[in-house]
């Protein structure tokens, strides 16, 4: 088994709060992981310390046999890790279309460039609707991403993502806010994406998790309560009593 | 020179009074801006008016403490009504049209004064009791300049006491630090505001009253302050009074010694002082927790 | 949408015939005022296109006086040709934005503002002091370019006036074009959206620096002809109030749409020639006209104008 991505030890504090506690997680390469946990489990923090948005206090984080811990945001993403955020995040005067022709632009290096327009890159454009059909936004091509659907942002938010070429894709409540079809809708586009995309996803629909996840790690207070396949994690008593019973009674809590 | 103890203390308390100066001008604009994003220009402004305002009491009434009285608190009135009127109007409008409409307000400003006051200089006498010299660590140095630090040492000792040990102050730190919540949470945070504005401005008058026997009173010596005074808080860093007090030392002292040790250059000083700052603290060295850098 | 791009281009255009048509018709002191907004309008054009990436500075005087020390010094003190000292102002202004932007374009917003302004306040001290340039007194005597060879005569004012018009329009076609390159397109999409950029693995810091760059080049070019129009070197170029009228230029005229720039420049050298020939305090009137437009045009006349048009930009 080839692992994508692993951390070693890492921790992160903010003042007396321990948010993040020597977590030492491995993520096997071509599988959906998922990370789930209770409000506050650290889940979110754990994902920045991934992408890069944080740095940790200690510990390693390493894509493939490369440590990446001292990597920036922006240097991660071009090594491969891509990540979507937990609020929309996408470039909201722009169209879909432009939004994913200017990812897919600065994917293939090529916004260092001042003499021609950005429009008239065919393949940037190409590269771009084929992005657009995988989440779904085929139809919405010239829709300015303002105008578009709740739902729809979330889709270019993916979209924005996978536009990244990434070998590892971390996506942070993909459905946080959405309504029951447009959750079917992002189940079904996450399950089509390809095999050998390494994903990481914070999910809090337990439904979902189940349906796509082949491996589960459970997050509390910081550090790795278990892991475990999704029947391994339905089985499991810790679980059911620290987690399953609280989600259930709180679905819609965002960390 | 810097070896002659003499000098060196004289110097100490040069800048400390300067510090003083920069400090009571630049709470107010940390504070503003930290709670409502408002690049206030014309805070300056407030501190000039009050200037002439003594200038006037003390020469109508002939008593500095009347001006010192009076005129602070006609600069906070001034200031407010100011606030209501104009400034208010474009919090939404973002910083520049904020910086627009309170480069109007400083030109508007200068120009009344000019009409009203002329074009020359005026002086402020320094009143009898604070005449003369008084002996510290025994250097000969001018009771009113030891006047100057004392009030310095005064607000900010007043001012740490009702931020971190009062209601109000409870309330104006969480109008900086989360406004949002701090308005879910009921608290009204346009009152708070108005307040936090009211003694800003009337900490600006106070300095211009103060500032006056000493540095004269003129058009344009606001501009010439503010510079500094937003220098001062960048390098401090938005809405603390921590920030404010040190980002005012640091000043204080780089324009005073830099005066000193490089007299071509002594913006360079200030300048290292906030490049240096700012290379290692891009948020200032001590912001109110809403404007810490992340990560 | 391609409405508005279209409305700015006719706007750029109609200012420039009336420019034209007033440089070959009006009165030697219009043509003088002609060259003065068209030089104004080049500095306002390298503030909106820093504008493009999010960063607005309250210092790029400075940067202006840059080109205009390097300019004045090399053809005054230094005996350099005009053609020599305007390549190196133009190169002054890029190296020196670029040292003072690796500081700078750290911050944002109104920390940007603040540091920007104590930056240009630093180089106005320096050459108010320094006596190489006579300090606060100036100094006389700048050339101007020399375009003999070609027939061209820049002593006259109304040939003066339409190669700075030219200079301007030049400048504000290649903005026009830069901003919709891919390099533009990233300085977009860092306004709208910094975290974003950096998560596709942009450099925001890379770019912004960039923007910085070029702007202070702009700015320097800027400088280098305004002390040849007025033939005189003094540090108000570079003081806050110079950095002041410029941003106030353009955020009359409407930030973030180039064109808004030279029309914001316009109207702020005509506006103070007639406030100042008619009325004795006049800053008590510019003050309010001031107010007036922040709070009812607080987007400036272009915004507005290309506002009614719709949404997009």
């Amino acid at each position: 088994m080839t692992i994508a991505l692993e951390t070693r030890d890492l921790g992160k504090s903010f003042g007396s709060l321990v948010a993040t506690r020597n977590v030492t997680l491995a993520f096997e390469a071509g599988l959906r992981h998922a990370i789930i946990g209770p409000n506050g489990a650290g889940k979110t923090t754990f994902f920045n310390l991934l992408a890069g948005n944080l740095r940790p206090d200690g510990g390693r984080v390493l894509l493939g046999d490369r440590d990446v811990t001292n990597l920036g945001l922006a240097q991660r993403a071009r090594l491969g890790i891509a990540r979507s955020f937990q609020r929309n995040n996408v470039f909201m005067d722009l169209t879909v279309l432009e939004n994913l022709v200017f990812a897919r632009a600065v994917r293939e290096k090529r916004t260092a460039v001042f003499w021609r327009s950005l429009r008239s890159y065919g393949d940037l454009r190409e590269g771009a609707e084929a992005i657009a059909e995988k989440v779904g936004l085929t139809g919405d091509l010239d829709t300015v991403a303002r105008s578009l659907s709740y739902g729809g942002q979330r889709q270019l938010e993916v979209g924005l993502a996978l536009a990244c070429d990434p070998k590892v894709l971390l996506l942070d409540e993909p459905t946080a806010g959405m309504s029951p079809e447009e959750t079917a809708r992002m189940r079904d586009l996450i399950r089509q994406l390809p095999g050998s995309l390494t994903m990481v996803i914070i999910e809090h629909d337990m439904d979902l998790v189940m349906d796509i996840a082949d491996r589960i790690t459970v997050l509390d207070y910081g550090s790795v309560l278990t892991q475990g396949t999704p029947t391994e994690i339905r089985a499991s008593e810790l679980v059911r009593e620290r987690y399953l019973g609280g989600a259930a009674a709180n679905p819609a809590g965002a960390s | 020179m810097l070896s002659d103890p003499t000098f060196l203390i004289e110097q100490i308390l040069n800048s400390l009074q300067f510090s003083m100066l920069l400090f009571l001008l630049a709470i107010g604009l940390s504070v503003v801006f930290g709670m409502m994003d408002y690049l206030n220009l014309s805070h300056g402004t407030i501190y000039m008016l009050s200037a002439y305002l003594a200038y006037s009491i003390a020469g109508i009434s002939g008593s500095y403490w009347l001006a010192l009285l009076c005129a602070p608190v006609a600069a906070a009135l001034i200031g407010v009504s100011l606030y209501y009127l104009l400034l208010q109007r474009v919090t939404q409008h973002g910083h520049l049209a904020q910086v627009l409409l309170t480069v109007g307000v400083i030109y508007f400003g200068t120009e009344m004064l000019r009409i009203l006051y002329g074009d020359l200089p005026k002086g402020v006498p320094v009143p009898a009791a604070l005449e003369g010299v008084a002996r510290v660590l025994g250097v000969a140095y001018p009771k009113y300049r030891l006047f100057i630090i004392s009030v310095g040492l005064v607000t900010m000792g007043v001012l740490y006491v009702v931020l971190e040990r009062t209601r109000l102050g409870a309330l104006v730190r969480a109008g900086v630090d989360d406004r949002v919540t701090a308005e879910t949470m009921g608290i009204d945070i346009a009152k708070v505001f108005a307040g936090v504005f009211a003694i800003g401005a009337y900490l600006a008058g106070l300095a211009g009253v103060i500032a006056a026997p000493v540095f004269g009173v003129y058009t344009g010596m606001d501009v010439s302050v503010i510079i500094l005074v937003l220098i001062v808080v960048v390098i401090g860093g938005l809405g603390s009074l921590a920030g404010a007090i040190v980002g005012s030392f640091l000043i204080g002292f780089a324009d005073t010694f830099g005066k000193i040790l490089l007299p071509e250059f002594a913006m360079v000083m200030i300048y290292l002082v906030m490049a240096l700052a700012l290379v290692f603290r891009p948020s200032g060295l001590m912001p109110a927790r809403r404007f810490m850098a992340q990560g | 949408m391609a409405s508005r791009v279209f409305l700015r281009r006719v706007i750029g255009a109609g200012l420039l015939a009336a420019a034209l048509a007033g440089c070959m018709l009006a009165s030697y002191f219009t043509q003088d005022l002609i060259a003065e907004a068209a030089i104004l309008a080049v500095f306002a054009l390298s503030l909106d296109f820093l504008a493009t990436c999010g960063l607005v500075s309250f210092g790029h005087a400075g940067l202006l006086g840059v080109g205009a020390y390097a300019f004045g010094g090399l053809t005054v003190l230094a005996g350099y040709s005009p053609g020599t000292a305007l390549a190196a102002a133009v190169l002054g202004g890029l190296i020196v934005a670029m040292a003072a932007g690796v500081f700078a374009v750290r911050t944002t917003g109104a920390f940007f503002i603040m540091v920007t302004l104590a930056m240009a306040e630093m180089f106005f001290s320096w050459v108010f002091r320094d006596r190489t340039f006579k300090g606060a007194d100036g100094m006389g005597g700048v050339p101007r370019l020399d375009l003999s060879a070609i027939g061209v005569d820049l002593n006259d004012a109304s040939t003066f006036a339409i190669f700075v018009v030219l200079l301007c329009a030049a400048i504000w076609l290649a903005l026009e074009f830069l901003i919709v390159s891919p390099f533009g397109r990233t300085l977009d999409a860092i306004r709208q959206n910094a975290g974003r950029v950096s998560a596709l693995g942009g450099s925001v810091f890379a770019y912004r620096l960039a923007a910085f760059t070029i702007s202070g080049g702009i700015a320097a070019f800027a400088g280098a002809f305004k002390v040849q129009h007025t033939n005189f070197l003094s540090p108000d170029l570079a003081g806050w109030l110079a950095s002041g009228d410029v941003l106030i230029a353009v955020v009359i005229g409407g930030i973030g749409t180039l064109v808004g720039g030279i029309l914001g420049a316009a109207i702020l050298v005509f506006l103070k020639d007639f406030l100042s020939s008619h009325f004795g305090h006049w800053y008590l009137f510019l003050g309010a006209i001031f107010m007036m437009v922040a709070i009812g045009l607080p987007r400036g006349i272009v915004g507005w104008v290309l506002e009614l048009r719709g949404k997009r930009p």
